[in-house]
């Protein structure tokens, strides 16, 4: 359903020129999960954010990036659209940044559910109520109208789950999703992500920097290190057989304890 | 460099020097030629008269002596006030920093432009009192500039790591802390010389700044109310020069800004 | 509710520190300071009796505190020059300057936010490029040239509007809705200059916080969730950007009020600026103190507003966090 080919990313400015993204190439089928893990800046947001099309102008990208067989590079922004959210949607790593603090999490929430599936605002409200407490907010129909900062951090991520899986997206990006959540934080929205998964046949794109917690849920693990993907196979391959160097650190890396 | 920075070095520098050297040249600004009253601009007199024949372009260029130095004089002040003032609250914190900036808050809300008047009025208004009660009543920006610097600054480890190594509070804070507030003030002082001319102007356009005969910008523009229909060039070059000198403070301000301060720059480029 | 109540509380010390300034400006003034509170009507004898009540030779402070109590009994004084009482006076020239700063804070922030939004939204292009130099030029040009350049234009060369001064004095029988369009015609000169020059400081700002704002993960977010531009820039990017200029039009309100006491004096606009330089001139000091004193409460009065605003337009100061999460 996704395909990546050679893509490639650099930023320029007056100074440098940054390449952050050195053509990686990636499939990722219908219900399939895909896990992507590399140390910070490695490129792994950058990558993923090019899916979305949401790169600041300043990023020269090349290469091909094909959804269900349309070119996603070819889109105007307006047939993009109706792709984000809707048909990929994108978790963020600070989900705290990632909600407006100047309206409620129910505006931001029924205003995203009206666009996308085009139902009265009663309707969107009641949705909106639903998937809160399917992500476990307690109160859901109270807490609806409260901002975001009146939230946890964990809450708030709770509150991304939720809304992005509103709009049914046919494949999920979870950009390092507890990477800014504390350890127990980190378990319950795993355990909370994978059981919300397990129930649709949604595609998954998981990004992380932590090896174990890839693994642990992907079918397939590339690794990427300074821009290139350096390797790529299932995650039994990987650590059974590693060819890469920085695949070997990154095994030896994860604390034995978990295993 | 960026045209904007070009445009200010070069309208500055080319009205400091001719200011500097227009007493050198053998005539007189305040001379009076009957024979040559309210005249357009022409070869003789390329900015016109005034209503006592008296060389515009002349009497301009000596204008721009006065405003260069009370801008230059004024901001010099504010910043000794200013930067003493922002030092002593930020360093001292508790309760001396809540006194100082609530006494700054007053005199942020007190209409600065009227004190200034009534002190030029109370005195006898002449170019050393304008400059001092500018400085004296522009200082208050700056001084919540510095502090907020310093209090900033004083956070970071290396204060603490002087202290540990028991150099001096006083040593901490010239040596310290005062060079890393240079930027921020160096910018703020640009913009503050471009505020002090123009509240210069306004004072002399009273005639409560510096007296005629003497020419400044202001008491040139006071001169030429009666002639704003029958000869605009009167009123329009001194504005326009006044325009010019403060639109340059202002470019060397921002300008300054951008390549001093990495946050500045980062709100420009960055977007991640 | 607490958050209004806070500041009005802070804000009173500010008020007797603006009171103290005027104050000490008023004892700087030359000549006896008790003839100010001396009705022209009352006799040598009465004049004693206000010295002594005042208590001339008492220490400054003292003095102050006398004076102080005046103040919070209505009594500023009375004129130099006309008699009246400086209250009242004052009270005549309000309502014009309330006019004129009102009108022209609407006209500016109308003015500023779009093009501000627009600027930061459309950063470094040949938009934003012209919309910043215009700006800067406005905050360059001194005001009240400015308003001498308009007279030229608009009134002398053009005469499309009147010079100076409220309304067309031959219209004082007139109905009122031909008074009205005669204030309205008389106001657009000096609208327009204190405008002007009220922009242009703003914009930048508003271009700041906008760039900010747009690179905030809540508008890539907001993206990422397929939302419009259109709703991006005029619902989430907009409430955002509102915040700052908020605070910002707070900071600015005394250069604002400041420039336009000048404009009201070049176009004879009848409100406290021109009164306080006319006072000026006449060395009239009862008018002039009070019209200090009256700016600083306006300037304070502003402020105040400003951050009870802010505190009720920002929902992280209004809507508290709720016990534990
Ligand atoms: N907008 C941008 N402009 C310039 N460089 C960027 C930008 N966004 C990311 N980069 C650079 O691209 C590289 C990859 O970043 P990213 O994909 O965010 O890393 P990560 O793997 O941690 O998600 C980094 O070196 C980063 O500095
Ligand atoms: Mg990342």
């Amino acid at each position: 359903m996704l395909s990546v080919r050679n893509l490639d990313v650099q930023f320029a400015s007056k100074e440098n020129t940054v390449h952050a993204v050195k053509g990686i190439s990636y499939t990722i089928s219908p219900g399939e999960s895909l896990g992507i893990v590399g140390e910070s800046g490695s490129g792994k947001s950058v990558s993923a954010m090019a899916i979305m099309g949401l790169l600041p102008p300043t990023a020269t990208i090349s290469g091909d990036i094909d959804f269900n067989g349309q070119s996603l590079r070819d889109l105007s922004n307006k047939d993009y659209r109706r792709i984000r959210g809707k048909k990929i949607g994108y978790i963020f790593q600070n989900p705290l940044a990632a909600l407006n603090p100047v309206f409620t999490v129910g505006n931001q929430m029924i205003e995203t559910i009206q666009i996308h599936h085009g139902v009265t605002k009663p309707e969107a409200r009641d949705l909106a109520i639903d998937y809160l407490n399917k992500v476990k907010i307690t109160d859901a129909h109270q807490r609806i109208d409260d901002y975001p900062h009146q939230f946890s951090l964990g809450m708030c991520q709770r509150i991304m789950i939720a809304m992005t899986l509103s709009m049914k997206p046919e494949l999920l990006i979870a950009d390092e999703p507890t990477a800014s959540l504390d350890v127990t934080t980190q378990k319950e929205i795993l355990a909370l992500m994978d059981e919300l998964t397990a129930e649709t046949n949604m595609a998954m794109m998981f990004i992380s920097h932590d090896l174990a917690v890839v693994s642990e849920r992907c079918d397939t693990v590339g690794v990427m290190h300074l821009g290139t993907m350096v390797e790529m196979g299932t995650p039994k391959d990987i650590f059974t057989s590693p060819k890469n160097d920085y695949t070997r650190t990154l095994i030896d890396a994860i604390p034995k304890i978990s295993f | 460099m960026t045209p904007k920075l070009w445009f200010s070095m070069v309208f500055l520098g080319g009205l400091a020097v001719l200011g500097a050297l227009v007493p050198l040249l053998p005539f007189d600004p305040n001379a009076i030629d009957p024979e040559a009253m309210v005249q357009p601009p022409s070869i003789v007199h390329w900015f016109g008269t005034d209503d006592l024949g008296r060389d515009i372009l002349l009497r301009s260029l000596y204008g721009a002596r006065i405003s260069l130095v009370v801008g230059l004089v004024s901001v010099s002040i504010s910043l000794m006030i200013g930067v003493s003032i922002g030092l002593i609250a930020g360093f001292m914190g508790g309760l001396g920093d809540a006194i100082i900036m609530r006494c700054i808050d007053v005199m942020m809300a007190l209409p600065t432009l009227f004190l200034i008047l009534m002190v030029q009025v109370v005195l006898e208004p002449s170019m050393l009192n304008v400059m001092v009660v500018i400085g004296a009543t522009s200082w208050m920006g700056m001084a919540r500039l510095v502090r907020a610097e310093v209090l900033s600054i004083k956070e970071r480890v290396f204060v603490t790591a002087c202290r540990a190594r028991g150099i001096a509070e006083k040593t901490v804070l010239m040596k310290h802390i005062l060079p890393h507030t240079l930027n921020p003030v160096i910018v703020a002082a640009m913009l503050g010389m471009g505020g002090a001319i123009l509240v210069e102007s306004v004072l002399s356009f009273l005639g409560l700044g510096v007296q005629p005969p003497h020419a400044s910008w202001g008491n040139m523009l006071e001169n030429s109310l009666g002639y704003l229909r029958s000869a605009p060039w009167m009123a329009l070059i001194p504005g326009v020069l006044i325009t010019l000198t403060v639109l340059s403070l202002n470019f060397l301000g921002d300008g300054l800004w951008l390549l001093l301060d990495p946050k500045a720059k980062e709100s420009h480029v960055k977007r991640s | 509710m607490s958050i209004i109540a806070k500041r009005l509380i802070q804000a009173i010390p500010l008020v007797f520190g603006a009171s103290f300034v005027s104050f000490l400006m008023m004892h700087l003034a030359p000549g006896d300071p008790t003839i100010m509170f001396m009705d022209p009507s009352v006799s040598q004898n009465d004049l004693d009796q206000v010295r002594e009540n005042l208590g001339l030779n008492a220490p400054l402070l003292v003095q102050y505190f006398h004076w102080v109590s005046a103040l919070l009994q209505g009594n500023f004084g009375y004129s130099y020059i006309t008699g009246q009482p400086v209250f009242d006076a004052i009270c005549e020239r309000l309502p014009a300057t309330l006019m004129l700063s009102v009108a022209s804070l609407s006209l500016i922030l109308l003015i500023t936010f779009p093009l501000g939004i627009l600027c930061g939204y459309k950063k470094d292009t040949w938009v934003d490029d012209s919309i910043t130099i215009f700006s800067f030029l406005g905050l360059s040009i001194p005001t009240f040239w400015l308003g001498l350049m308009f007279i030229l234009v608009f009134s002398l060369q053009l005469d499309w509007l009147p010079t100076s001064g409220f309304m067309d004095p031959l219209l004082r029988d007139a109905p009122w809705y031909q008074q009205l369009a005669s204030v309205l015609r008389h106001m657009a000169l000096p609208l327009l200059t204190i405008t002007v020059g009220g922009i242009a400081g703003l914009i930048r700002y508003n271009r700041f916080s906008m760039i900010k704002i747009l690179a905030q993960d809540y508008i890539t977010a907001a993206r990422a969730r397929g939302l419009s531009e259109r709703r991006i820039c005029f619902k989430h990017a907009l409430k955002n950007a509102l915040l700052p200029i908020i605070t910002i039009l707070g900071l600015d309100l005394p250069s604002l009020i400041g420039g336009s006491f000048i404009i009201e004096y070049i176009f004879s606009w009848p409100g406290m600026g021109q009164l306080g330089v006319q006072a000026v001139f006449q060395r009239d000091y009862p008018i002039l103190m009070a019209t200090i004193f009256f700016s600083s409460v306006l300037i304070i009065i502003g402020n105040v507003l400003a951050d009870v605003s802010y505190a009720m337009a920002d929902p992280r100061i209004s809507s508290p966090r709720k016990g534990a999460a």
